[in-house]
């Protein structure tokens, strides 16, 4: 995190930055309802045109901090479990569970089985409910109500820990 | 890397970090976190003020000073998180968007009062959750959809209110 940005950029010492020079691998998952962005309530979901743009947004945000982005979505909680299993090696997870927030156990519990950090991300402010997501308990970081700003913030940050583990 | 590259406007917004009682610890050493502020401030181009205090009252009167010149707050409740009732309040009275921040995802695990009334929550890890939170405030401040006060369309939500998915 102290050294000198290995693309040359002066003055960024200390952010997110690919200067280790290692290539991280992300997976972001989308879950119950996430196919239908776009076609949502634009006071929660906002002017992201779809699903799609959402992952290329991510892709391209993964590639700026130093890492591969595999996206992956499902209507089904079952894929999003057996895609687990077949990806347990990712340096970090990134879920929006959608309609699975409350009730995804079997999705939570394959993501604290990777033993790997994961994020959970949503576009609104779930505790606005009143209700808590089953993710947050074991998650290691939380961001809602920043639409799909969240995620960008959430790469960002992913990216930073996983190259210089938080001490606090 | 440059954290410009992710904005999409060039304007430098201003954003109050607050941190509560008992943080200090967490922030330690104090000198090393406000260069990193200064650092990720620089690199994304907004500024970024700081403010810690053990006694809410002072919390109270820096929002009352500061609401009107910051374009958003990043607030870290620290012993609050659970009876900060008057910091709730006035966060909400100054009509900004204020994003609930917890360098721990374990301070969120409990009953926030402060979670159902803030715009948004960037939790953990560390103190790259600072930084994640930055990254994401910022861009949304650009989205005039969103929390951008020049922003006009229905969806925006620069008064700072989150929007109930029951609602």
């Amino acid at each position: 995190m102290t050294n000198a940005d290995t693309a040359g950029t002066a003055g960024t010492a200390g952010t997110a930055g690919t200067e280790d020079g290692r290539r991280l691998r992300f997976a972001l998952l989308n879950g119950l309802n996430m196919t239908n962005l776009g076609r949502r309530d634009r006071n929660i979901y906002g002017s992201i045109a779809s699903l799609q743009a959402l992952e290329d947004l991510v892709t391209e945000v993964g590639d700026a901090v130093g890492a591969d982005v595999t996206a992956f979505h499902s209507n089904h909680e079952g894929d999003l479990v057996d895609f687990l299993e077949t990806n347990p090696d990712m340096d970090g997870y990134i879920i929006n569970p959608g309609g699975l927030w409350a009730f995804g156990d079997p999705t939570r519990i394959a993501l604290e089985e990777t033993g790997r950090p994961f994020v959970e991300v949503h576009f609104a402010n779930i505790f606005s409910t009143g209700h808590l997501s089953t993710f947050t308990q074991s998650c290691d970081a939380t961001v809602m109500g920043l639409r799909h700003h969240g995620y960008v913030g959430a790469v960002v940050a992913l990216a930073a820990s996983v190259r210089a583990p938080a001490s606090n | 890397m440059d954290l410009k590259t992710l904005r999409t406007t060039d304007q430098r917004w201003e954003i109050a970090v607050l941190s509560g009682p008992n943080t200090t610890r967490q922030l330690q050493p104090a000198d090393e976190f406000e260069r990193e502020l200064r650092t990720w401030g620089d690199s994304l181009g907004i500024a970024v003020r700081h403010y810690q205090s053990n006694h809410e009252g002072k919390l109270l009167e820096y929002v009352h000073a500061n609401a009107g010149q910051v374009n958003g707050f990043l607030v870290n409740p620290g012993g609050l998180v659970r009876v900060g009732e008057s910091l709730r309040h006035v966060l909400k009275d100054a009509k900004k968007p204020a994003i609930e921040l917890h360098l721990s995802q374990e301070e969120l695990r409990g009953e926030s009062i402060f979670a159902p009334s803030v715009t948004g929550i960037f939790a953990g890890p560390g103190r790259h959750a600072v930084l994640g939170a930055l990254v994401a405030l910022s861009l949304a401040l650009d989205d005039l959809d969103f929390l951008n006060p020049e922003g006009t369309s229905e969806i925006n939500r620069s008064h700072g209110n989150p929007r109930s998915l029951y609602g």
